[in-house]
């Protein structure tokens, strides 16, 4: 089933936006009130005359202090916790914030919780006096479906998560509440210090210098390195040594197809894991670099791209790569490497909790992949592609009452996953909100060092054997399944520990090279001109059908060139010209 | 007309629900078709830009997106004949059956796959179809080489069309069983006394009788001569077959139809509707003039 | 002139335009009704026989993948991973099932599916039944119907698209209940046109007789021509019955709490909710999902889906056999 090729095609999807005409303003009702006054989001056009907010900010939220219940919350934020001014200060009066939610996966809830009633949903309550009502809940796709709905039928949230398109789209009808101040006012220092780390992130959600989306960043650019997984039990019985050049994966392709029948290093129709060898040639793909002219060029029609594909065209030609590949999908890699047919997978680093946790169960606990990072081709430096790591936004209507609520509530997860610890705040209960970390997803920002950093701490616990030193919920996981891993080969283990493990692990091989800067920037960062969000992915469909015929032989290398070409006319040249027209001499 | 009116008018109040409705949930929401010709922001609605014809321009302008449409309507076409023909011949073979119970359980099984979905059946068939996989193993054993069902370009539209056919055909078996069953008995009774065999009976009486539900299946199917199978052959293509597999549906999709691309896909929809609308019209006349038979 | 009823009368195969029988007849003349297997001509066994067998394998090739799809939504992921499974669960488990059934949301939102779809199915029913019965006459004896039916053939060829029929139902307050789920689509001109064929195919005589009587159309819609309906009403009342069971979508765009989902639209969420787990790095697994992967799942989401559907094809496939009747005669 092409499900990946469907997440990738999102990813994309995530990835561009649109800048479309500009737009006039048709104010809705937004419903925070004070009491909660239940989950209704359906004004039905018809009666929302623009009466209500416009931008006064101030209706309903408390005035001083009264500590009495606020011992537990915001006290230890440097400075402003004691006024309903602080970042995490709770209003006097119940403020509601009507909210569209996004199930992610509810598996992990407590009896009797959901969505709509969670540790998060009853902490904005208990600790910052604000109820959270649903608009709506709907999972990823659905739910930005719904949004798109929303927006047409003019009907947003108070608050609501979108992707940059609809950013755009909501800024230029003018629907969004201008944040700028609200922001420089409540955002906790946490959340600012995120955002120095990603500033085209942040200004991304910007438009002529008033904020409207505040970015949620991701986890990190650790999480965008891919490695090569190479089989241990293989590698080790061979006594073979760990690849330091693009011929030693070869000679341990070619040592696994003759002593356990691999059927080549995986490829797919896609080209993705081939595609993550590409560095080792110098070459690309799929983003923007700058060209030893100056100018910013694709990465996919550099010569470099030549110089691999004339490579691979070698190793479909010896079976260094299977025969099928073309016709090949993630499913049938996982199902090769489940069956033993496959030893060197290019791949992303969550593969352990696919294929590893499926070839533990049927192999046995030995048959574990390692990574390694993706070796030279001809003796350079490999560097490895980036892209920028936020796709969403919080957003605010411009007909809620109380913007600072939503800032509040983001502050409040920033201060639960670094601060509540030092608090006071128990173990448990901390715990109790990261079971259900997904619930709290709309209104988040993400430490855009999260990964690394627990990957760090982790690896020093492991290290000292003390867990002890562990402070958040996700170096507790880690450490859990990296010692339940190596205890007892558990298959529910195995992801994380080939995420996070201390050897080998997808991270152990990507945090030096973090460390070491050895990364190349996609030029094109967090905002797409349009011209390339109108053409989808068949610009690369372009391309991707030729390489395959190149690599598969049909069609002679030098057919690189009229691919090329081909690319230009299709709106290659335009997509240059637009990409340079933003980035260009920056 | 006032005498008409009179005797008819309770007719016409018959009429009045299913217009109201239809009025309501499909004639309003046309307006909708607007944004073909505007740059669409679901922000600014319907008076977003107007752009005349540029995302039909745009579209027409890719080098590869005439080429889905020759595939499209080939793989349409070739579904609905054979899923036709097939149909056809498995009503009257199905009618062959004297086992009433055994018929009851053909008719039912047939209709299975009309269950399953294309986003599960495509597992299935990867596997199936596969160089490695079971029918290539038979094909095999029999020395007739191994097929790349999914990965050739010129072998690709013949497994989805088949593929297709062999899911749907159920549904047209039923229709056709339906109308078998219901030709009058004296039609058959008088073709014997007149000392027709198997085969003439069915060349002279069934064939006849099963043409009008043959063409009213046939003209209503042509609908849909633009829609190749989106969830089939996305479900199962790659770029590999692009050059013949790559129908219109698919390629829009990859035009990201998906994020808010509302206008171009609306375009594209205008255009097919037409070219449905043309050949609909075409064949209800040719229907009509050369069969006299009135679909509509 | 009028050509409707030309249509209609070879309909009722009176008088047919292709000859039906026709000149040119054999000589060996087969006797009358079923032979017995034993007393058929050779040529005539090895037909059946070839018949059987045919029928055997096609039959075969359709329960097959559905036999496969029920293992795999019965064995444990790494055995569906492995590509272990055929036709038979390995490593029985039913935790695709309990992930679905365990919540109980799931009879909550199979009692609202019910209740779509009969309502939905009766309302699609009474309005095929009204429209297409006066569609059914020449348009000497009503007035502008090619211009009816014209409006109607349209609509199947043109729609403006998800978010003009959005805004209609909402604007139209209809958000949120469980008439947004039935009336956009409450007329289903595919089968109305069906159904109205069949409605040509009825004898003209009856209703002529019912109307020198001096009977309202109503009444001779009621009376006369319903009863005959019967069996038509069976198959496209299926299809009907079909479409409300399996659409999913309207019930995620119209449908703001989860407790309005019908049972496809829940089950589909179930799903995606477990892929966006899949692709969140660093989520605890427990020991349930550990069992299911996307495949098992989907394939348990198709089990419980259809199996309702499929249980009533049979009791309904009793009436269709003379359902799609163009041309039946009996009167």
């Amino acid at each position: 089933m092409k499900k990946k090729k469907v997440l990738s095609l999102l990813m994309t999807a995530i990835l561009t936006m649109s800048l479309a005409a500009c737009g006039g303003t048709d104010p809705d009702s937004g419903s925070s009130g004070n009491s909660g006054s239940g989950s209704q989001t359906e004004q039905s056009g018809a009666d929302d005359a623009g009466s209500s907010g416009q931008s006064d900010a101030d209706s309903s939220q408390g005035g001083q202090s009264d500590t009495d219940d606020a011992g537990s919350s915001g006290q230890s934020d440097a400075g402003s916790s004691q006024t309903a001014e602080g970042p995490l200060a709770p209003y006097n009066e119940t403020v509601t914030l009507e909210v569209a939610l996004m199930i992610n996966a509810d598996l992990n809830y407590q009896e009797g919780d959901d969505i709509t009633n969670n540790p998060w949903i009853r902490g904005y309550k208990e600790k910052l006096n604000i109820e959270v009502v649903p608009a709506f809940t709907a999972e990823w796709d659905d739910y930005f479906t719904n949004i798109n709905l929303a927006i047409a039928d003019k009907t947003l949230p108070d608050v609501c998560m979108v992707q940059t398109t609809q950013l755009q789209q909501l800024i230029e009808a003018d629907m969004l509440y201008d944040l700028s101040e609200v922001y420089e006012t409540y955002a906790s220092d946490i959340i600012k210090g995120y955002m120095a780390i990603e500033p085209e992130s942040f200004d991304s959600g910007k438009k002529d210098g008033k904020l409207y989306g505040i970015a949620q960043l991701g986890v990190g650019p650790i999480a965008q390195i891919n490695p090569v997984w190479i089989r241990k039990d293989w590698k080790d019985a061979l006594n073979l040594e760990d690849p330091k050049t693009m011929d030693d994966l070869i000679a341990i392709e070619k040592a696994f197809q003759q002593e356990y029948g691999s059927t080549g290093i995986a490829a797919d129709q896609s080209l993705t894991t081939l595609k993550i060898l590409a560095p080792a040639w110098g070459a690309y793909p799929d983003i923007w670099i700058q060209e030893p002219g100056g100018q910013i060029g694709y990465g996919s029609i550099q010569p470099e791209m030549k110089t691999a594909l004339g490579e691979w065209a070698k190793w479909y030609q010896e079976g260094i790569i299977s025969n099928q590949f073309a016709t090949a999908n993630t499913e049938k890699l996982n199902q090769d490497a489940v069956n033993g047919k496959l030893g060197i997978y290019p791949f992303k680093n969550w593969l352990g909790w696919t294929a590893g946790t499926d070839m533990i169960t049927n192999i046995g606990p030995e048959a574990y992949l390692e990574a390694y990072a993706v070796p030279p081709a001809a003796g350079e430096k490999v560097l490895y592609p980036l892209n920028c790591d936020n796709y969403t936004y919080t957003v605010v209507s411009k007909n809620c009452k109380n913007p600072e609520a939503a800032l509040k509530c983001i502050n409040f997860f920033a201060y639960m996953e670094n601060e509540a610890a030092n608090d006071g705040i128990s173990q448990e209960e901390i715990l109790s909100y990261f079971d259900v970390e997904h619930a709290a997803q709309i209104m988040r920002v993400q430490d855009p060092d999260l990964d690394r950093s627990t990957y760090q701490a982790t690896a020093k616990a492991i290290a000292a054997q003390d867990e002890s030193l562990l402070e958040t919920r996700k170096q507790q996981q880690a450490y859990a399944d990296i010692v339940n891993f190596t205890n007892d080969g558990s298959p529910t283990a195995v992801g994380g520990y080939m995420l996070w493990g201390p050897d080998k692990s997808a991270y152990s091989v990507a945090d030096p090279i973090i460390t070491a800067g050895d990364t190349i920037k996609n030029k094109v960062w967090a905002v797409t001109p349009d011209v390339i969000n109108r053409a989808g992915t068949t610009l690369d469909d372009i391309l991707t059908e030729g390489f395959t015929k190149i690599i598969m032989g049909e069609e002679p290398l030098d057919y690189f060139d009229t691919l090329v070409e081909d690319w230009r006319t299709a709106g290659g040249d335009e997509a240059t010209q637009a990409v340079n027209d933003m980035y260009g001499n920056q | 007309m006032k005498k008409r009116l009179k005797r008819e008018w309770q007719m016409h109040l018959m009429l009045l629900p299913g217009i109201l409705l239809v009025f309501v949930f499909s004639y309003i929401p046309l307006y909708g078709l607007v944004i073909a010709f505007q740059d669409y922001n679901p922000g600014r609605g319907f008076s977003s830009p107007w752009v005349g014809l540029s995302h039909f321009r745009y579209l027409f302008s890719q080098p590869n997106f005439v080429r889905t449409i020759w595939n499209s309507l080939y793989i349409a076409i070739f579904k609905i004949l054979g899923g036709l023909l097939t149909s056809v011949i498995f009503a009257l073979l199905l009618n062959e059956i004297g086992h009433r119970f055994l018929k009851r359980l053909f008719q039912t099984l047939i209709y299975i796959p009309n269950f399953l979905s294309w986003v599960i059946l495509a597992g299935v068939m990867t596997d199936l179809l596969a160089g490695d996989g079971l029918v290539n193993r038979l094909l095999n054993s029999m020395n007739l080489g191994t097929v790349n069902f999914l990965g050739s370009p010129s072998v690709f539209p013949w497994t989805m069309i088949l593929s297709e056919i062999w899911k749907s055909f159920g549904f047209g078996t039923v229709v056709y069983l339906a109308a078998l069953t219901s030709i009058d008995p004296e039609l058959y009774e008088a073709a014997r006394i007149d000392g027709a065999g198997r085969m003439s009976q069915t060349r002279y009486v069934t064939l006849p009788m099963l043409a009008p539900t043959v063409i009213l299946m046939l003209v209503l199917s042509l609908g849909n001569v633009m829609n190749a199978g989106f969830d089939q052959i996305f479900n199962l293509y790659a770029p590999v077959v692009y050059r013949t597999g790559d129908i219109i549906d698919t390629y829009v999709y990859r035009l990201g139809i998906t994020q808010a691309q509302y206008s171009v896909g609306t375009a594209v929809g205008l255009f097919k509707s037409v070219i449905s609308l043309i050949l609909v019209a075409a064949s209800y006349v040719i229907a009509d003039k050369a069969a006299n038979y009135r679909v509509f | 002139m009028n050509t409707a009823y030309k249509a209609e009368k070879n309909a009722l195969g009176k008088k047919l335009p292709w000859k039906p029988i026709a000149h040119k007849i054999p000589e060996e003349a087969v006797p009358a009704k079923k032979v017995s297997f034993r007393k058929a001509s050779p040529s005539r066994k090895a037909f059946l026989i070839f018949n059987y067998v045919l029928m055997t394998v096609v039959c075969l090739s359709c329960v097959l993948p559905f036999v496969h799809l029920l293992a795999v939504s019965l064995s444990s992921r790494s055995a569906v991973a492995a590509g272990k499974v055929a036709f038979l669960p390995v490593e029985l488990t039913t935790s695709s099932y309990e992930y679905a059934l365990v919540k109980g949301d799931f009879l909550r939102s199979l009692g609202n599916s019910l209740a779509r779809t009969f309502l939905g199915t009766l309302l699609n029913l009474v309005l095929m039944i009204l429209t297409a019965y006066p569609l059914s006459k020449g348009k000497d004896k009503l007035m502008g119907r090619n211009l009816y039916m014209s409006f109607f053939v349209l609509t199947m060829l043109f729609n403006g698209g998800m978010i003009p029929t959005y805004l209609v139902v909402s604007r139209a307050g209809l958000k949120n209940t469980i008439w947004s789920l039935i009336l956009p689509g409450a007329l289903p001109v595919y089968n109305m046109i069906i159904l109205m064929n069949f409605i040509r195919g009825l004898p003209e005589e009856l209703q002529e007789a019912a109307r020198i009587d001096g009977a309202t159309e109503f009444q001779l819609l009621y009376k006369v021509v319903l009863p005959l309906l019967k069996p038509s009403l069976a198959t496209v009342g299926l299809f009907c019955i079909v479409n409300h069971w399996n659409d999913w979508f309207s019930g995620i765009i119209y449908m703001t709490s989860r407790e309005k989902y019908p049972l496809a639209t829940y089950l589909q969420t179930l799903l995606r909710s477990f892929e966006s787990l899949m692709r969140q790095a660093g989520s605890n697994y427990s020991l349930l999902v550990s069992q299911i992967n996307v495949q098992t799942g989907r394939a348990a989401q198709l089990f419980l889906a259809a199996l309702p559907v499929m249980l009533i094809y049979p009791f309904l496939q009793k009436y269709f056999t003379s359902g799609l009747t163009l041309g039946s005669v009996k009167g």
